[in-house]
């Protein structure tokens, strides 16, 4: 009590600084890396009709946009199919960068440009995927997201650096921008579940039963033996209801933490199979990677070590001429 | 064990398996000043961002109604968002897209080709492979589709007036440009001998009955739009 306020501040100032989640942020870096890698390839037939200057939005339209807000994105200004494709694939160099982990910061920022340009570059194209994973890009910036399983990482040791050191100014950026992305995360959850229960097909239990019925949503022979039974479609319904209402509080406690990611896991793996919205349930299981403590993946590293070094000693054992 | 120590010069945080983690010793006055600034300045904007967050994701509302042109300007559109995500109700019907375009034979007749369904290859190519490259044209034709069905039902007659090619094809809405163009390069692809001069859409929309109802034919509507001018999609 006796300790001068600023010592305390000072305390508060270290604890602050410590750069947080830096496993989990690594992981969902290559993740959402990933997910945009296969984003950018998958579309490669598709990408001059969807968002070339000559495709379904043509440029001219763009023009008028520009005029509501000042100014547009990236692509808003590319008139030739030919640098339209220049740029789509430096995009996608820049995601095998960003991947791996080489000049993370800069890479982090050029993926965000090029990501948010190309999903407003057409109207009616974006999902809710991609809007989440580019708005978690954008807090993403502002994290040291190459602290581990990076080329960054590597060259800073090679140079005698350690790369889990930094500056206490970086550090509470770093705390900010994460935070900023977990509560970007809950606040989704948290509409979804509050503009669903307003919806009456919600509440009795059947969306489920007519969203199957959509071809464009629905998986044959699956979604029929779905919205055929009312266990499963009533039950489906109100789990999707539970499950968003439960998240944003489950995850902060280490005893529901692995329950609710398990959950969320199963939940939107569900919705990439049987709806066929692969890119939303991707980003949002990874994105479940940021919630948990650097000490939380040491301690799970150590187990899996423990229990892989057993069977490989075992494994090496039984290879033994004579065992 | 976890465990944190705190000394006048160093921290040292130890984590599972003894792991060491190094803190910066303790600057000097200038640095702590600085730094107590830059967090209360984060805080202050965090705070402030996801009030503009928190205002745009809600229905409009006597605290965020005196905000709505600053909390619009904020938000859009770097930070646009929308989480309804099949609410408040899901989609309770199927939309299916059909177009068929108008060209002329060499003794001049006016002729149709017939109506080629837009929707079903798309459906059928993702339900085949989920990671399909035709996702995000699905994406495209689907919110498209559903914005002209929801204006249709909405306000047929605004409807109407608004979807109506009248000379300019600027003035037509966004979702028509870009069926129009889709359908376009469609019909290109099909016949690409034909010379086509305009085209028309029709959207079927056939509603699902209620479980309690479920063997009841599902109901069946069609909203046709003609003479929409052709795109011309191969350069």
């Amino acid at each position: 009590m006796s300790q001068p306020i600023f010592a305390r501040i000072d305390d508060f100032r270290i604890k602050a600084s410590r750069k947080r989640q830096l496993i989990g942020l690594s992981l969902t870096r290559i993740g959402f890396g990933l997910i945009l890698l296969c984003f950018y390839l998958q579309n490669i037939p598709q990408r001059q009709l969807l968002w070339g200057p000559d495709g379904v939005f043509p440029i001219e339209f763009v023009e008028e946009i520009k005029q509501w807000y000042g100014f547009i994105h990236l692509f808003g200004y590319i008139e030739s199919p030919a640098l339209f494709d220049l740029f789509y694939f430096l995009a996608i160099c820049v995601c095998v960068m960003y991947v791996v982990g080489y000049q993370t910061r800069v890479c982090g920022v050029l993926v965000f440009v090029f990501y948010w340009s190309i999903t407003h570059r057409t109207p009616f194209v974006g999902n809710g995927g991609d809007n989440i994973l580019y708005l978690l890009l954008f807090y993403l910036m502002f994290c040291d997201v190459g602290a581990y399983f990076s080329v960054d990482s590597q060259l800073k040791r090679k140079k005698g650096k350690d790369p889990l050191i930094s500056n206490t100014f970086a550090g509470v950026v770093h705390n900010f921008g994460l935070w900023a992305a977990i509560a970007q995360f809950m606040t989704l959850y948290l509409f979804s579940f509050l503009y669903k229960v307003q919806g009456e097909k919600w509440m009795d239990g059947t969306a489920l039963y007519y969203l199957m019925q959509v071809d464009m949503y629905s998986l044959p022979v699956v979604s029929e033996w779905i919205y055929t039974q009312p266990l499963l479609f009533v039950t489906g319904t109100y789990f999707a209801l539970i499950f968003q209402y439960c998240f944003p509080f489950m995850i902060w406690f280490k005893k529901t933490k692995w329950l609710v990611v398990c959950m969320a896991v199963f939940f939107h793996g569900s919705i990439g199979i049987l709806m066929g919205i692969p890119m939303f349930s991707l980003v949002m299981i990874t994105a479940d990677l940021m919630f948990f403590t650097d000490e939380e993946y040491h301690r799970a590293a150590a187990i899996l070590k423990r229990r892989w070094g057993k069977n490989r000693i075992k494994q090496v054992i039984e290879e033994q001429p004579g065992a | 064990m976890y465990k944190e120590q705190s000394y006048s010069k160093l921290v040292i945080v130890k984590f599972w398996e003894g792991e060491l983690y190094l803190e910066q010793p303790r600057k000097n006055t200038l640095v702590t000043l600085l730094w107590s600034f830059l967090f209360l300045l984060l805080c202050l904007t965090l705070a402030f961002h996801f009030l503009m967050v928190l205002f745009f994701n809600s229905p409009e509302n006597e605290l965020s109604k005196p905000y709505k042109t600053l909390n619009k300007a904020y938000m859009e559109p770097i930070f646009f968002q929308d989480f309804k995500l099949f609410a408040p109700d899901p989609v309770t019907s199927n939309q299916t897209l059909y177009i068929r375009g108008t060209y002329r034979d060499r003794h001049k007749n006016g002729l149709h080709t017939e109506w080629i369904n837009i929707t079903a290859p798309i459906a059928s190519s993702i339900q085949e492979n989920r990671f399909s490259s035709q996702q995000y044209i699905k994406t495209t034709v689907t919110h498209a589709v559903g914005t002209m069905v929801r204006a249709y039902f909405t306000d047929k007659k605004d409807f109407l007036k608004r979807y109506r090619y009248t000379g300019d094809v600027r003035k037509l809405p966004y979702s028509m440009v870009v069926l129009n163009r889709l359908g376009s390069g469609e019909l290109q692809k099909k016949y690409p001998d034909l010379q086509f001069e305009s085209m028309d859409m029709k959207i079927e929309v056939e509603r699902f009955p209620p479980y309690a109802k479920r063997h009841v034919a599902n109901l069946k509507q069609t909203i046709a739009i003609s003479k929409i001018p052709f795109a011309n999609m191969v350069k």
